[in-house]
């Protein structure tokens, strides 16, 4: 699948670097001196690079660890995002992603422990607070784990602090890491979730809606804590007889008991990056529909936003406590992106 | 060949062109200009010869792009002589790393094509080079050609072939007309096969890129202002992707002007609800 690799020579000898490597020996190996060079750079096109995308080992120099925009939490006071990739294997139409960078090749960060150190500083740093980190902002949090191997790396750091959260937000189906070890109290496996006919036509190359359904449910009977994200909520024709049988088949079968949280928000985009999405995928079905601009936003009309977000909410209120359900505020969403 | 194939060629040499011209029944077209140009009868493979050297380079990939109206959608091909270290003479080469000697930059043409090409590092320089690395190729023009058709096109639309033609072992001075011309001659169907991939993704492009036939009905027939124009074209493709069955043609045929018809193509649009229990 991935046959060209390009590596920073800061990382040439990074043990994670040669284990990489060694799983693709027939790669192509193309030294670089920085990410930059490569990914990124103008005159790309995502949509072709889509077709084949590279591979970059890079390493991390600062921002590991970022504050999350107000707005975007699970109950937690502070909240923080990292991601130890760029770029996803998986392809939503959706995806801001695909207006954010010009380039689809994945960069991968291999000093996993420069994060572990940021994570360790930011918790020593606010003892008492109710701290939450999210893994998965720039990239998806498990897709490539069987070769990054980043949520494996990481778990055990929150094992040792039990008073933080941590959120991993995944469409992957890779749940190894989470079935080697016992459950920790303190993660939550967050699935992205969209009726079914909606993800067949947008999340393209991501595992099915069933099948992240049940691995949510092999999840939560191996005692893991898990959250179901309904974000972005996606209007069309009988948008509510989907979203209610997807809401059905979710709480039937992820026990109660187990659900962390339920967070939903709704569809927007940047006007900028809309453009250049828009541009990328002039066909998309999903761009056809009213789409207006509010502010320098693209989103339904607010009277759509209002009346899915109603109808979310009181249908999840039926199945779960109120105080789990947490909603994705418009300014969250305005500077986070669509998982 | 389908509709939106459009690939242009740059070499440098004469004989480096001979095998390519003929596989695609190339002839020249009549102007008089910097550098020789050819085509072929359906307009979609046209061919420059740049003479040697960065600067005739650039110049011939742009005169090609303006002599040829090539579209943004157009693959761009380099294919060419170098010299290289340790490579076999007649081996061809997927360049997917270029530096410039004299500007200290690299390219990366992005292997978006799957191939079982030999694929290799080019250093491009302005005299000929006989100091050879190990494991580089070294040309004349590749940088130039790459970095004028990466602005052109995209990275992922161009593509640098080399054939090993000189090394330690080979003096680059013996090279004869008839040595360059084989060369290439003996890579053609390595090369007809990659280019034949090139055109399907220049095909993708064309189909993402061109505006549909009712945009150019609908602004031939009604006069609409640049901003306006700007509208149309992003409501007629929404258009498009409803899958309506409808004529846009037909559904805008009473509207008195320009502004009557965005109102009447947003009121609609506006109104679509996307039926995904279809797509
Ligand atoms: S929305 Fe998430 S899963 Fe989908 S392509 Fe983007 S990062 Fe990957």
């Amino acid at each position: 699948m991935i046959d060209t690799i390009y590596i920073e020579k800061d990382v040439r000898d990074h043990p994670r670097t040669r284990s990489i490597l060694g799983r693709f020996n027939k790669a192509r190996h193309i030294p670089i001196e920085r990410y930059g060079e490569v990914f990124n750079k103008r005159s790309q096109n995502f949509r072709l690079q889509k077709l084949k995308p590279a591979l970059i080992l890079a390493r991390k120099h600062a921002g590991h660890i970022l504050r999350a925009p107000e707005g975007f939490g699970i109950g937690s006071r502070k909240n923080f995002y990292f991601a130890h990739m760029f770029n996803c294997l998986y392809d939503c139409r959706y995806c801001f992603l695909q207006g954010m960078y010009t380039s689809a090749n994945y960069v991968l960060f291999v000093n996993f422990e420069s994060f572990v150190k940021q994570i360790d500083n930011l918790i020593w740093r606010y003892p008492n607070e109710s701290l939450t980190f999210f893994s998965g902002y720039d990239c998806d949090s498990l897709a490539l784990e069987s070769i990054t191997g980043f949520a494996a790396h990481i778990l055990p750091v929150f094992k040792k602090f039990s008073s933080v959260l941590i959120e991993f937000r995944t469409k992957s189906i890779q749940i190894q890491p989470f079935e080697r070890i016992s459950p920790i109290d303190n993660c939550v496996i967050a699935f992205s979730l969209m009726p079914e006919v909606m993800s067949n036509a947008l999340d393209h190359k991501a595992p099915p809606i069933k099948k992240r359904i049940q691995a949510m449910k092999i999840l939560a009977e191996k005692g893991w804590k898990v959250g179901p994200r309904f974000d972005p909520l996606i209007h069309g024709k009988n948008w509510k007889t989907h979203y209610q049988e997807l809401f059905d088949q979710v709480f039937t079968t992820v026990p109660n008991y187990a659900i962390h949280s339920v967070s939903y928000g709704p569809l927007r985009f940047p006007l900028a990056m809309f453009r250049d999405i828009f541009k990328l995928y002039p066909e998309e079905q999903l761009f056809s529909g009213p789409l207006p601009q509010r502010d320098g936003i693209v989103a339904y009309k607010s009277e759509i936003e209002e009346e899915m977000a109603d109808f979310c909410h009181n249908n999840f209120t039926k199945f779960v406590s109120d105080t789990v359900v947490f909603q994705c505020t418009p300014e969250a969403q305005a500077i986070g992106r669509a998982k | 060949m389908g509709k939106g194939t459009a690939i242009r060629w740059v070499v440098a040499l004469e004989p480096e062109s001979i095998a390519i011209r003929k596989k695609y029944q190339m002839t020249r077209i009549a102007i008089s200009g910097p550098y020789p140009i050819f085509k072929d009868v359906a307009d979609c493979h046209w061919l420059t010869i740049s003479g040697v050297g960065r600067v005739h380079a650039a110049a011939a990939t742009m005169y090609l792009h303006q002599v040829s109206s090539a579209p943004p959608w157009a693959g761009w091909v380099n294919v060419g002589i170098a010299g290289h270290g340790a490579g076999t003479y007649g081996t061809l080469y997927l360049v997917d790393k270029i530096m410039d000697k004299s500007t200290g930059r690299s390219g990366y043409p992005g292997p978006v094509l799957s191939s079982n090409s030999v694929r290799g590092s080019l250093m491009t320089v302005d005299k000929p080079e006989t100091n050879y690395g190990n494991d580089l190729l070294f040309d004349m023009e590749g940088s130039a050609i790459f970095e004028i058709a990466c602005r052109l096109s995209c990275q992922q639309l161009v593509l640098v072939l080399k054939i090993v033609s000189d090394g330690p072992n080979i003096d680059v001075k013996k090279l004869t007309s008839k040595m360059i011309s084989d060369l290439v001659s003996n890579s053609i169907s390595e090369i007809f096969k990659l280019v034949g991939k090139l055109e399907i993704l220049t095909k993708k492009e064309y189909d993402r890129l061109e505006l549909p036939v009712a945009y150019y009905a609908i602004k031939k027939n009604w006069h609409f202002s640049q901003s306006q124009e700007y509208r149309l074209m992003h409501l007629v493709r929404r258009w498009q992707a409803t899958a309506q069955n409808k004529e846009l043609m037909h559904y805008v045929d009473e509207c008195k002007d320009a502004k009557s018809i965005i109102q009447k193509l947003s009121i609609k649009l506006d109104n679509h609800e996307v039926d995904w229990g279809k797509s």
